[in-house]
């Protein structure tokens, strides 16, 4: 098992703002699976890829990836974590503004000792002819591939998805889309994606439905639908 | 990673063009001022430093009355120290500017030229260069010395004389009036001969290995033959001074001859005092003894008065004696006469009883004899009785006789009774017997009495015979009895009478003596008074004698001390040199290099205070970044980017702005619009040779490295901060929400408390505001400081000094000038900053008309000038010791009162107190004061001040100033607009989200000016209220350690204009801003809410 998360629990606020937004979430995703996670709005998805992530802490509970235990790991040991085997693909892109297409890839190009060739993924993302652009100058669509090469190009084994079509037109978005499952495909990625898109759920190999900080069900597609194939995005 | 963001640079500094150039020329005009004033600092303190080697700079210089001769020389020589004369005199051309004249140098202080070349003709001079310059002479020109033209073959300058003050005591350089001239040795006697005046004979000196203090007195040592000394004043003073050393030395020895004479007085006073003492010794002895005599004799006086009365005593009762004896003589008589009559009688009866007896006695013989008889019978018949009855017991029989009668009846009755008989027979005769016996005894004791009745009467009769004869005898000689009794009697009269008067005698003679005793009692104890004060005395006279002795001991000291003094005086001091000076001691060497001194540690220090503001102002618009870039920053992080490596990327630009400034600015500041410029004051005021290039190796570094490294520091403070959040919370763009965006606000309109809420959300903007405020405002305070300073100085200098002319005296007359105050001035130092600075002391009259300060009585007390107690920071009642450093000598005193006085650093005395306290003469004084021009005898001045020169070198200092001032209030000025502009420009920047938002709500543009730019208007009123007085205040409270080294006033005190003058200045500053910042905000697009949320 790539990813195990077991009794995950985690809460914000003090007093009369107290919520518990993970009560205990158990659930696990295998090496080079593409992974969905689903739920209304305050039911725990983003949080849940947060601790995955490393970018927030949890209250209790364990996430073991790759073998490797995060709970009460220092910021230091996270940060190391996070460089060494995560990606991170963002709504809102988070491109560096006055860097190229290129040159923003770069910036992660160095955080990795065996990174991924970026002609190759400049070619596998169609950003070959925008690389000398800079974001302001590139679609919603061009700057969140940007944003998913600047997380491939350091060849991450998970990569961590926070609604990348949330922004995005249901064309760009299916593209998007594609080109994850193609990295997927090539590149084993492990891929968790949280999404409020009921459609993306079909082309992954693992669905986790998550209602009020619980998993509520989650299974695993017998038969997957190709992302180009996907409606309603 | 840094490679490719490093791409970013070019990109962020082209994006924030104005902002990043303006900050970049700033800190490039900073640092190109700051390391031009230092580097120019730098280059005068080591050229100076450098020509002082180079040239030879003197270790001091002495100033004699007579040259040195060849003999005194070669012995200076000889020790190995160097010495070289500068003999000067003063010519004065016809512009009335004074040229002091030298001979050229060639072992020490040698001249440096600017321009052509050394003296060689007796026609050639050489002008210092300052001279030359203000009087428009140059290399190759002729000058004018009387009657004859000199070819100038040169300019330049001497190293003892780099601040060509004309007078040691000036404190401003008038370059147009006073200058040096080098000449040759002919071409200097000439000019000498031809109206030259006053020579100084003045030789410059090397020490060598030794100390100035060996070379002072090795130079004292010298024969110097004072009446060779062609100065009449100065022979005037000596006269006054040295001639006087005769008749000090005659009364001394007066003084001694008569001590020798008291001695000798007080020895033979001594010597009488002894035999008065042993006199009044003996007189006590004899007035002791005398007293003891009269003791006695009042004693023996008095016995013989108890005498006489015993004596008057016996006399009387002998009187009484004789009377009586009278009386019983008398009665004796009558007695004799009696007895006589008597023993007649008796001698008759007595016959006649005689005769009777002597018939009796016939009868005796016959008594006796019957009772023997009778007796005899007795005993023979109881004998007879007895033996019957004895030999009737068979007892042998007894005899018994008169004699053993008793023994033997006794002895026979024992046995009878022994033998149980019985003997009362015995007994009874015995009884018997004894009372026959005791008959006869009686009748014989009858017959024994008869007969000596007999004979007894027969005796009577012939006593009563010659009884009755002698009373015949006794009649008559009881009869011459009583008649030598009544002569006794009439004796013992006239005894008595003798005696009373014998009483009378005796008591005066006893009053007499009682008297005598007293008196010579009193003698007695005159005398030991008389002796114990002969001993007194005697002891005082010794005393005497040895305080005589120590007088005479003292007085022989004071006859050697007061001529070793009078050597030192007479001999010692009028010694050749008049002037002993170290080049420490002369403000004329290193002047620039000294002034200088401050403007580098200043200038050094003001860098830095200034890249502080700046790297700050620069750490406000990257933190403006960092918050506009946060979601950007937490994908990074997110990613696995650093901390560390997000900081020094984000610290970078700033940090190279700051670097390329400082480079820029150092270059600029070393190259010839910088340091040269700078140096351009120099060159126009001291007297110094062309330094060239100089870059010091830590300037560079100073240059190069301190901006980035300031930078570097400031921005990590703030930086480091900002990007120690999490990775979610920056994505986030959480905005931490502090406590003062969270203060009520309370019942206010919806402008003011968006304004208000603006503020809060932009205090750190504005605190920077501030902060560039209060350190422009610093700039600007040293400016205004620096020209409140001259300009005051000049005018209260010119309302205090209330003379026309003050002369100084070298030599003064007995009695001042008429028309003249005089004044007793002396210079003492005091330290402050590490200078060292003139005070000037100065008594006065209460009544001089110059000076209008009432003095308070009193060797300690003075009455301080509002410019020393200010710089010394003393009060009435304060102590402040002041030292007289040529002496070694420190003097305290008490401030008694402070009064406006802005004319160098004066404090003023009473003047009688001043010359008892400096040793003066009643009458002494040293300046004199006039509103007129006074004829003294130029020979006697040191130097004349007249009021035209004040008024004239304030207007020197203010000129010199000015391009200082201008140059500080213009660098203020630009600071505060820049710093202000770029501050409120990022405040306008970081809320165009909301004035985007505003003007999609339909807001207009006067009222989106209200919310976002007026509240800053009352931001930069209420900080200039706070900044203008902490600015003025902290700066006031440095500025005098700028002008440690300047001996003047220092009023800063602004007048109010000028601080109407400085608010005004801001404001307009900020309403020139804001027209810009209207321009800015007009330009925030409606869109740039969508652009944020992109």
């Amino acid at each position: 098992m790539y990813l195990e998360i077991k009794d995950v629990k985690k809460s914000y606020g003090e007093g009369g703002s107290y919520v518990q937004v993970l009560k205990g979430v158990n659930t696990c995703v295998e090496k080079g699976q593409m992974c969905v996670i689903q739920g209304t709005s305050g039911s725990g998805k983003s949080t849940l890829l947060n601790c995955i992530g490393g970018l927030d802490t949890m209250d209790s509970g364990s996430i073991i990836v790759d073998g490797t235990e995060i709970y009460g790991m220092k910021n230091n040991t996270l940060s190391e974590y996070r460089r060494a085997k995560l990606g991170f693909i963002f709504q809102f892109y988070n491109l560096v503004p006055n860097l190229t297409v290129r040159e923003n890839i770069q910036v992660c190009e160095y955080l990795s000792e065996n990174p991924l060739r970026m002609e190759e993924l400049l070619d596998v993302l169609g950003l070959t002819e925008h690389q000398n652009k800079f974001p302001s100058q590139l679609s919603g669509g061009q700057q969140q591939r940007c944003a998913i090469a600047r997380a491939l190009i350091k060849n991450p084994k998970l990569l961590l998805c926070d609604e990348p079509t949330g922004a995005l037109d249901s064309n760009t978005s299916r593209d998007i889309l594609t080109l994850l499952e193609q990295i997927n495909e090539k590149y084993k990625t492990t891929m968790i994606i949280v999404t409020h898109n009921n459609s993306i759920k079909n082309m992954v190999h693992k669905v986790i439905y998550l209602k009020d900080g619980l998993v509520k069900t989650e299974y695993e597609n017998e038969v997957r639908v190709p992302a180009a194939e996907l409606e309603d995005l | 990673m840094r490679k490719i963001l490093m791409k970013r640079y070019p990109r962020e500094l082209k994006a924030n063009l104005f902002r990043y150039l303006s900050l970049f020329l700033l800190i490039t005009f900073c640092m190109f001022l700051i390391i031009s004033i230092v580097d120019a600092a730098e280059r005068v303190i080591r050229g100076t430093e450098r020509n002082q080697a180079e040239s030879v700079l003197e270790d001091g210089q002495i100033t004699t009355f007579n040259p040195f001769t060849e003999e005194q020389l070669k012995e200076i020589e000889d020790a190995g120290i160097t010495i070289e004369p500068h003999f000067s005199f003063e010519y004065t051309l016809e512009n009335g500017s004074v040229l002091r004249m030298f001979v050229n140098r060639e072992k020490i202080d040698k001249v440096v030229l600017d321009s052509g070349k050394l003296p060689e003709e007796s026609d050639e001079i050489v002008l210092e260069k300052r001279f030359a310059e203000e009087n428009h002479y140059s290399a190759g020109g002729i000058i004018i010395l009387g009657e004859k033209e000199y070819k100038i073959t040169g300019t330049g300058s001497s190293v003892d004389y780099d601040a060509p003050y004309r007078k040691l005591s000036d404190t401003i350089i008038d370059s147009s009036t006073f200058g040096t001239a080098f000449l040759t040795k002919e071409g200097y006697d000439e000019l000498k001969k031809s109206g030259g005046s006053g020579e100084e004979l003045t030789y410059a000196f090397l020490l060598g290995d030794h100390t100035a203090a060996e070379f002072k007195e090795m130079v004292k040592d010298f024969e110097f033959d004072y009446k060779k000394v062609e100065d009449p004043y100065y022979q005037e003073l000596l006269s006054d001074t040295y001639g006087k050393k005769d008749e000090i030395q005659d009364g001394i020895n007066d003084l001694v001859d008569g001590v020798d004479e008291l001695a000798d007085g007080v020895d033979e006073l001594k010597d009488g005092t002894k035999e008065l003492a042993d006199g009044m010794e003996e007189l006590y002895d004899g007035s002791v003894e005398l007293y003891d005599g009269s003791v006695e004799l009042y004693d023996g006086m008095k016995e013989l008065k108890d005498g006489t009365k015993e004596f008057r005593d016996g006399v009387n009762e002998l009187t009484d004696g004789v009377t009586k004896l009278e009386d019983g003589a008398n009665a004796l008589e009558n007695g004799s006469n009696a007895l006589n009559g008597g023993l007649w009688s008796l001698n008759n009866g007595t016959a006649n009883l005689r005769d009777a007896l002597r018939e009796l006695n016939n009868n005796n013989a016959q008594i006796e004899g019957g009772a023997d008889q009778i007796f005899q019978a007795y005993l023979t018949t109881a004998q007879n009785s007895i033996n019957e009855q004895l030999t009737a017991m068979g007892m042998p029989g007894i005899s018994l006789n008169a004699e053993n009668y008793s023994d033997v009846l006794s002895g026979l009755a024992d046995r009878l009774s022994k033998a149980g008989m019985d003997a009362s027979e015995i007994n009874d005769v015995k009884d018997s017997l004894n009372g026959i016996e005791a008959y006869v005894n009686g009748v014989k004791q009858y017959t024994g009495a008869v007969s000596q009745i007999t004979e007894g009467a027969g005796s009577l009769a012939d006593g009563s015979a010659q009884a009755f004869s002698g009373s015949g005898s006794l009649h008559e000689g009881t009869v011459a009895f009583r008649d030598g009794i009544a002569e006794f009697r009439d004796g013992t009269g006239e005894l008595t009478e003798a005696t009373k008067k014998l009483d009378d005698g005796a008591k005066e003679l006893s009053d007499g003596s009682r008297e005598l005793s007293d008196g010579t009692r009193e003698l007695s104890d005159g005398v030991k008074e008389a002796y114990d004060g002969s001993i007194e005395l005697d002891d005082g006279v010794k005393e005497l004698k040895d305080g005589v002795k120590e007088l005479k001991d003292g007085v022989g000291d004071l006859k050697e001390q007061s001529d070793e003094m009078l050597d030192k005086l007479f001999q010692d001091s009028p010694d050749n040199i008049t002037e002993f000076m170290l080049k420490d001691e002369n403000n004329r060497i290193g002047g620039a290099a000294g002034d200088l001194q401050m403007n580098r540690s200043v200038g050094l220090l003001a860098g830095v205070i200034v890249m502080v503001l700046f790297t700050y102002v620069l750490s406000v618009f990257v933190i403006h970044q960092i918050q506009s870039e946060s979601s950007v920053i937490g994908a990074l992080y997110s990613l696995g980017v650093r901390k560390k490596e997000l900081v020094s990327h984000y610290i970078t630009l700033p940090t190279l702005v700051c670097f390329l400034g400082g480079l820029c600015g150092g270059l600029l500041g070393l190259c010839k619009f910088g340091s040269d410029t700078q140096m351009g004051d120099t060159y126009s005021y001291y007297s110094v040779p062309w330094f060239g290039m100089m870059v010091p190796f830590y300037l560079i570094i100073y240059a190069v490295a301190m901006p980035p490294l300031v930078s570097a520091l400031v921005n990590y403070i703030v930086i480091n901060k900002s990007l120690s959040r999490t990775a979610l919370s920056l994505l986030r763009n959480e905005q931490k929400v502090s406590r003062r965006n969270n203060i009520k606000l309370g019942k206010m309109n919806f402008i003011n408390t968006y304004r208000t809420r603006q503020f809060l959300r932009e205090i750190r903007t504005a605190l920077t505001i501030l902060f560039g405020m209060i350190i422009s405002l610093l700039v600007l305070m040293m400016g205004l400081d620096c020209y409140v300073l001259c300009e005051s100085a000049g005018r209260l200098n010119s309302e205090d000094v209330k003379y026309q002319y003050m002369y100084s005296y070298k030599y003064p007359t007995k009695e001042p000038p008429e028309g003249g105050e005089p004044l007793y001035v002396q210079s003492l130092k005091k330290e402050q900053y590490g200078f060292n600075l003139d005070i000037t002391v100065m008594g006065i009259d209460e009544d001089n008309p110059y000076i209008d300060v009432k003095t308070v009585p009193g060797k300690n007390k003075i009455v301080a000038s509002d410019s020393v107690a200010v710089r010394y920071k003393v009060g009435v009642g304060d102590k402040i010791i002041f030292s007289d450093t040529a002496n070694d000598i420190d003097y305290a005193f008490t401030v008694a009162d402070i009064v406006p006085y802005s004319v160098g650093l004066t404090v003023f005395m009473d003047i009688d107190d001043m010359r008892d306290l400096f040793g003066e003469e009643d009458d002494y004084y040293n300046v004199v004061m006039s509103d007129h021009e006074l004829e003294i005898e130029e020979g006697r001045i040191y130097s004349v001040t007249s009021k035209e020169d004040i008024d004239k070198a304030a207007d020197i200092f203010l000129k010199l100033m000015k391009s200082m001032f201008v140059t500080l209030i213009g660098a203020s000025a630009v600071i505060f607009a820049l710093v202000m502009y770029l501050m409120i420009a990022v405040m306008i920047d970081r809320s165009s989200f909301g004035i985007s938002l505003l003007k999609i709500f339909g807001f207009r543009k006067g009222e989106i000016q209200k919310l976002y730019l007026d509240g800053n208007r009352l931001m930069i009123l209420l900080g200039a209220l706070i900044a203008v007085p902490v600015s003025k205040y902290f700066m006031d409270s440095i500025f005098p350690s700028f002008i440690g080294n300047v001996a003047c006033a220092i009023h800063l005190e602004f007048p109010w204009y000028l601080y109407v003058m400085i608010f005004a200045g801001i404001l307009a500053t900020y309403e020139v801003i804001n027209l810009f910042m209207m321009a800015k905000l007009s330009r925030v697009s409606q869109t740039e809410v969508l652009k944020n949320r992109d």
